[in-house]
């Protein structure tokens, strides 16, 4: 059996919500069950992911939804790795038949609230990091950053090109937080905020809350939406991927994340090749990993992403439709939850302004550093 | 100036704080493969072997990468800014992040750097300064 994404859900994004996390998860995740056309009830699979508490369980999830029963529920502490391993966990579970619609969500009151950016991960590895001023995660994402521009020979005009280019993509986006058009020449003037990143480089925190509904392919095709098919899935930590989320002291090459560890499982697991991928949803809580994962996807060669990026490849006329929404850079940051919804939203052909012209195939990846997951969706 | 808060160390750490705080840099070396590393741990990382010595550093190495911070995320280091955290290629193969000590610019990969001891009230901080030969 083949599993298949049935309907995407979504609250408004915000910097203050009015509403509890819970409310945000419900609402996200009773969008989500009506966009595909089915009744609340047929629901029996919950998964979720949260840091340091900034999330609501899935069990009080099913109680506000008032769910029958659940045969899945699943809450892991796991950041933007999450997204497209959770899809793969909820396809594999219907795909054994042990639950047949499983929402996929995240909730938080991400600006209001609980603030991933400057959030202190408990953890082995914290000890090192945080009384030393090496405190919020886009250090250690601005570290890698450095290193690999470095070593590929690209410098911060790359970062800045991805930054351009999908503020593009966010003036059409009714749902993006950042609107405004962004020039190669404004970003250059912007302050460094942790030097090579910039305020434009960052994602933008927001209060929110997106899922996504997974189902079996045969069930998707009689309800309300063309079926996304998860046609591969997969995972991937290095070796020695660390004590704990944010300590990345033990990973030898900086220029090269878990893209690249898992590419060749993915497209082979699809029988699809890079060169078949119509859009591309990289996730990109900094600017840096959407060039990192273009690179390491085999999207484009070793060293060229930014050149790809300038060359206007990734824009809705180019090669290759690249963080369509704008990406967490400029839609907000549902860390990666959004990325999946986007693709979703991509391979039905719901894109709207937006929309890719080609988009039987999209990939899409979660995760910044030394572990994440990806997936490949296709029309059904 | 609000003082940082200390680490904590924990049952596999407090060796390697209590030997900063003597201003020494020692490291775990796995007696099966020969592999250092900074932060220790109940096992290698490279080979599964409980087999560990401890051997002191001279605290010589180069940099890997780097970052600056222009924006503070914490009051403690809201007067410190701009600032600069390094990871370092220790020689034995060990990397290790530290600050890099004012006025070490430009910074570039491959800068030669030795280890610096800055005490704070409660523990000592493993810091950087360019190397005395560094070019
Ligand atoms: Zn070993």
């Amino acid at each position: 059996m083949t599993a298949a994404i049935a309907g995407v859900g979504y609250t408004e994004f915000s910097k203050a919500s009015g509403r509890s996390v819970l409310d945000l998860a419900r609402a996200a995740c009773e969008a989500a069950v009506a966009d595909a056309g089915l009744p609340l009830g047929a629901v029996d699979g919950i998964v979720g992911f949260s840091l340091m508490h900034d999330s609501v369980p899935s069990q009080a999830v099913a109680t506000v939804l008032a769910l029958p029963q659940l045969r899945l529920g699943l809450d892991v502490e796991l950041g933007g790795q999450a997204p497209c391993h959770l899809v793969g966990l909820a396809a594999s579970m219907v795909e054994t038949g042990q639950a047949d619609h499983v929402l996929v969500y995240r909730a938080m009151n991400g600006r209001s609230g609980a603030r991933v950016g400057t959030m202190q991960f408990a953890g082995l590895g914290a000890q090192y990091r945080y009384p030393i001023g090496y405190d919020a995660y886009l250090m250690y994402v601005a570290m890698w950053a450095r290193r690999f521009l470095l070593e590929t020979g690209q410098d911060d005009d790359d970062l800045g090109a991805v930054a351009v280019a999908q503020r593009q993509y966010a003036t059409t986006n009714e749902r993006a937080y950042r609107r405004a058009p962004l020039t190669l020449e404004q970003y250059r003037a912007e302050p460094y905020v942790v030097e090579p990143f910039r305020a434009s480089d960052c994602t933008v925190e927001v209060d929110g809350a997106c899922a996504v509904l997974v189902t079996s392919l045969d069930r998707a095709r009689d309800l309300r939406q063309p079926p996304a098919v998860v046609a591969a899935s997969v995972y991937r930590a290095g070796p020695r991927p660390g004590l704990d989320i944010g300590d990345h002291l033990l990973w030898d090459d900086y220029t090269r994340n878990y893209t690249s560890l898992l590419a060749d499982e993915l497209f082979g697991r699809a029988g699809l090749e890079p060169t078949d991928v119509h859009v591309a949803e990289i996730y990109d809580c900094f600017s840096s990993t959407v060039l990192i994962g273009l690179e390491g996807l085999g999207l484009c060669e070793r060293g060229t992403s930014g050149a790809f990026v300038r060359s206007g490849a990734t824009a809705l006329d180019g090669r290759l439709p690249t963080n369509t929404h704008g990406g967490l850079l400029a839609e907000g940051y549902l860390h990666g939850m959004n990325t999946v919804a986007e693709a979703v939203l991509q391979v039905q052909g719901r894109g709207g302004d937006r929309q890719a012209p080609r988009h039987d195939v999209a990939v899409v990846t979660s995760g910044a550093l030394m572990d994440g997951s990806a997936l490949l969706l296709t029309a059904g | 100036m609000t003082e940082p808060t200390p680490p904590e160390p924990d049952q596999d750490s407090a060796s390697f704080w209590t030997a900063l705080a003597e201003h020494r840099l020692v490291l775990e070396r796995c007696t099966a493969c020969g592999r250092h590393r900074a932060a220790p741990v109940p096992a290698c990382p490279w080979c599964a072997s409980t087999g560990t010595e401890q051997v002191e550093s001279p605290g010589d190495g180069r940099v890997y990468s780097w970052v600056t911070v222009h924006r503070s995320f914490g009051a403690p280091f809201a007067d410190q800014v701009p600032y600069t955290i390094a990871l370092i290629d220790l020689t034995e193969g060990a990397r290790v992040l530290g600050r890099l000590e004012a006025g070490t610019s430009p910074v570039h990969a491959g800068l030669a750097v030795s280890a610096r001891f800055f005490d704070h009230p409660s523990w000592t901080e493993l810091r950087f300064a360019p190397a005395p030969e560094a070019s």
